[in-house]
């Protein structure tokens, strides 16, 4: 606690006494508190078009996040209906480049160090799935793997082959692959790699990776199940290329319709690829690298998406949305929702964009064909949706189509069923061991270690405060007990920065209340979106327990329309003590939820401001301007 | 603001100190990912370039960026060849790529980042030979960013 602290005077010092250089800026930004998961408000740091911050995780850590500012703006102003406070300030140049050093370097080390754990889980479930396999009554299968491996599914799914014969986009490859390498390169790569993976041993006990420092890139080896998973992909990889397997008709999406249909230009640009990705293929069977494989299978499927398309003269393109995605309700679908109406003309704004620069750019490369497959994949995914009245799946972006999928007839690690038994052990411990520092490094505490202490422990990193030539004023002091509390850590910056440029981005509810009372009549707009029943801008939905009164915007109101939402509250508790037979107690948690939210209300604080699912308006929906509220006087 | 304040503590201790920081749901994550200005990730760095930042690197993409600063923390954890090969290639994903050998820009951004490391220019150079798989177009590209950066 005292440490984040120092460190916070310590850029106050830093930023302060500055020396003479070039300005630079970075911006702190608060976010008013709501009902959601930040009931305290929200804290993080813009740089350029991005933002940092950091967030409840799994296993009960803090984690820093990287996001898209516009996306990051959409999400808390627009959706989570919270106003944003930016205090924009003027840094030395080499300041602001220190800053973000810190920043981006500990977002990416952080990501290895939770990978880490992601490999020794992978280990203790590969010795579990081994040992398994030995206890069997009969003799092992063997096929048998139980470990999925990224990209086999483009070409297996456990189901028999689709007719077709082979491929002859992968002939061609294979037939090059002959012809430089020799005739029996396929085969004796093949037979390498499945040695070396029968060669495989679990790592012996001694071997610890328990030590997790914060800022430092954690060296844990090669993994065990990575191992196996690298050589796994490989392998499987060239037996596609061997057997010149086609991809499976469910991996791909052939796309037919006008809207799908192949320009002239887009047409000399999948040659021109196609032929760029059969050259890197080839390179890549001969990489040094580790984890080729993954990168084989996708270049190979894609390569035979892309010669389908030339011969169908439409778009083919790999199934890119994954396993397990949110859905846009069939109900909202059939009703042609203007909500849906609208991500559906978005998807397909976003298609024509990525077409049409894959079609001008001058050499596409993987980045552009990514980027059209999964525009391609959610625009498809809608047409056919408003077309059959079904459930539209929606997702992140920026993931690749990887169909992982279990491998058959993948060898085994040869390993002793005592070995095993010692290494589970072994595995076990590890990842405990590890779980338990990395919760040290970065499990979340309320009071210091949380969003706020966690930016300014991140930015302290490296300054020393008994080096500040000077203490700055009173009001820069950051020893109060409660500077943990973003709206607190927000003000002292604003103390601290007189010449700080303020602005804010109202909540999508207040800036379209404000826009109501400009055009309408006062009362009416008040009566009608004063409650959840009769509002237009809110819809009730299941991401916040219900409740009746906004409070926001009706101060002298509030412990009035406070105790309304907190007597419904409490009457949701009491129907779902009825309820908790049949759904789990969910609709009593959601009544005492609602019942606490609404406390505060009772003490003219605002907290809940209403959480949308999708927010109607023109784009953007939220913008910023000068500030016009104080951030803590609501 | 005292009461806010208070308010905000009483809740958050109330509902078990789960109200912490924000997490974002996946259903939120998905919306905002269909919704708004936000676009796909791989849209920008299909671009040549992010542009002139306020760092002063010229024509520096966020790929770049990002295995600039990883290779200088590879450097300073003394890793091994492999472990960071797999850490590039989940780097590299978040940008639309798989086959990161066949991408220059990762080269020369390695090359930027053993410049920023504390290595002497021996170590730097062993370690460049081994990044770049005794590949000599590869060194060739991990040279030239350690040069653009050492002269800046």
């Amino acid at each position: 606690m005292i440490r984040w602290r120092h460190r916070l005077l310590a850029l106050v010092v830093v930023l302060v006494i500055a020396p003479e250089a070039p300005a630079s800026v970075v911006e702190y930004l608060y976010m008013e508190a709501n009902a959601g998961s930040s009931a305290g408000g929200h804290f993080a740091l813009k740089l350029d078009d991005r933002v940092y911050d950091f967030q409840n995780a799994e296993l009960g850590t803090l984690r820093l996040r990287r996001m898209d500012y516009d996306l990051f703006r959409y999400l808390y102003t627009v959706l989570d209906n919270r106003t944003m406070h930016i205090a924009r300030i003027n840094v030395p140049r080499e300041t602001r480049k220190a800053i973000f050093d810190r920043f981006n370097r500990r977002y990416l080390i952080q990501n290895k160090q939770f990978s880490v754990l992601d490999s020794l889980s992978g280990d203790r479930e590969l010795i579990r799935l081994l040992l398994a396999r030995d206890g069997r009554a009969t003799s092992p299968e063997p096929e048998w793997s139980g470990i999925r491996i990224r990209g086999a599914g483009f070409f297996y799914d456990g189901r028999p082959a689709d007719a077709g014969g082979e491929s002859p986009s992968l002939r061609a490859l294979r037939d090059r692959l002959a012809s430089n390498r020799g005739q029996a390169y396929l085969t004796d790569r093949i037979a390498a790699l499945e040695r070396a993976v029968l060669s495989l041993s679990p790592a012996p006990g001694a071997i610890s990776v328990a030590v997790v420092a914060r800022d430092e890139r954690p060296e844990s080896g090669y993994h065990f199940s990575d191992r196996y998973r690298d050589l796994g992909a490989k392998i499987i990889a060239l037996r596609v290329l061997e057997n010149t397997t086609r991809i499976r008709l469910n991996a791909r999406r052939a796309l037919s319709g006008d809207a799908y249909k192949l320009g002239a230009a887009e047409s000399r640009q999948i040659r021109a690829y196609g032929e760029q990705l059969e050259i890197r293929l080839e390179k890549l069977i001969a990489s040094k690298r580790p984890d080729w494989g993954f990168s084989l299978l996708l270049g190979m499927a894609r390569l035979q998406t892309l010669h389908e398309s030339l011969a169908r003269g439409y778009w083919v393109v790999l199934d890119s949305v994954p396993a397990n995605p949110a859905f846009l309700s069939q109900r909202a679908v059939q009703r042609r929702d203007p909500f849906v109406v609208e991500l559906r003309d978005r998807a397909h704004v976003a298609f024509f964009e990525a077409r049409t620069h894959f079609a001008t750019t001058p050499e596409p490369g993987e980045p552009a064909l990514a980027w059209l497959e999964e525009a391609a994949n959610r625009y498809a995914e809608f047409q056919r949706g408003f077309e059959q009245n079904l459930a539209i799946p929606i997702y992140e972006s920026g993931l690749l189509p990887d169909r992982a999928a279990t491998a058959r007839g993948l060898p085994l690690p040869d390993v002793d069923v005592r070995t095993l038994r010692s290494a589970a052990t072994a595995a076990e411990a590890r990842e405990h061991t590890y779980l338990d520092a990395m919760k040290q490094a970065f499990g979340y505490r309320l009071f210091s270690n949380n969003c706020v202490t966690e930016i300014f422990t991140t930015m302290g990193q490296g300054w020393d405060p008994t080096t500040a030539p000077n203490r700055p004023g009173e009001a820069d002091d950051p020893e109060g007990l409660l500077d943990f509390i973003p709206v607190v850590a927000y003000r002292k910056i604003l103390d601290a920065h007189a010449d700080a440029e303020v602005s804010e981005i109202p909540s999508f509810r207040r800036a379209r209340l404000e826009a109501m009372y400009a055009i309408e009549n006062d009362l009416g707009v008040y009566l009608r979106e004063s409650n959840t029943l009769t509002s237009t801008i809110y819809r009730r939905n299941d991401a916040e327990p219900f409740f009746l009164f906004f409070t926001e915007d009706a101060a002298p109101l509030r412990p009035v329309y406070g105790a309304l939402n907190f007597a419904v509250g409490i009457g949701e508790m009491a129907l779902g003590v009825l309820r908790a037979p049949w759904d789990r107690g969910r609709m009593f948690a959601s009544g005492l939820k609602g019942a606490a939210f609404s406390l505060p209300e009772l003490f003219f604080v605002n907290l809940r401001k209403g959480i949308l699912e999708y927010a109607p308006g023109d784009t953007p929906r939220t913008s910023r301007r000068p500030a016009q509220h104080a951030a803590f006087e609501s | 603001m005292i009461a806010r304040i208070a308010s905000s503590l009483i809740v958050m201790i109330a509902l078990g100190f789960t109200t912490g920081c924000f997490k974002i749901s996946a259903t939120q994550a998905s919306f905002g990912s269909s919704s708004d200005s936000s676009s796909s990730p791989f849209k920008s760095s299909s671009k040549s370039s992010s542009g002139p930042d306020e760092e002063g690197e010229k024509e520096e993409t966020a790929y770049q960026r990002d295995v600039r600063h990883y290779t200088v923390e590879f450097a300073r954890s003394a890793g091994k060849l492999e472990s960071f090969q797999r850490d590039l290639s989940a780097i590299a994903e978040g940008y639309g790529i798989t086959d990161w050998e066949r991408t220059e820009d990762t080269y020369v951004a390695v090359g930027r980042g053993l410049a920023e490391s504390e290595l002497d220019d021996w170590d730097a150079k062993q370690l460049a030979v081994a990044l770049s798989n005794e590949d000599r177009d590869h060194l060739a590209l991990v040279r030239s960013g350690y040069e653009s950066r050492r002269t800046q």
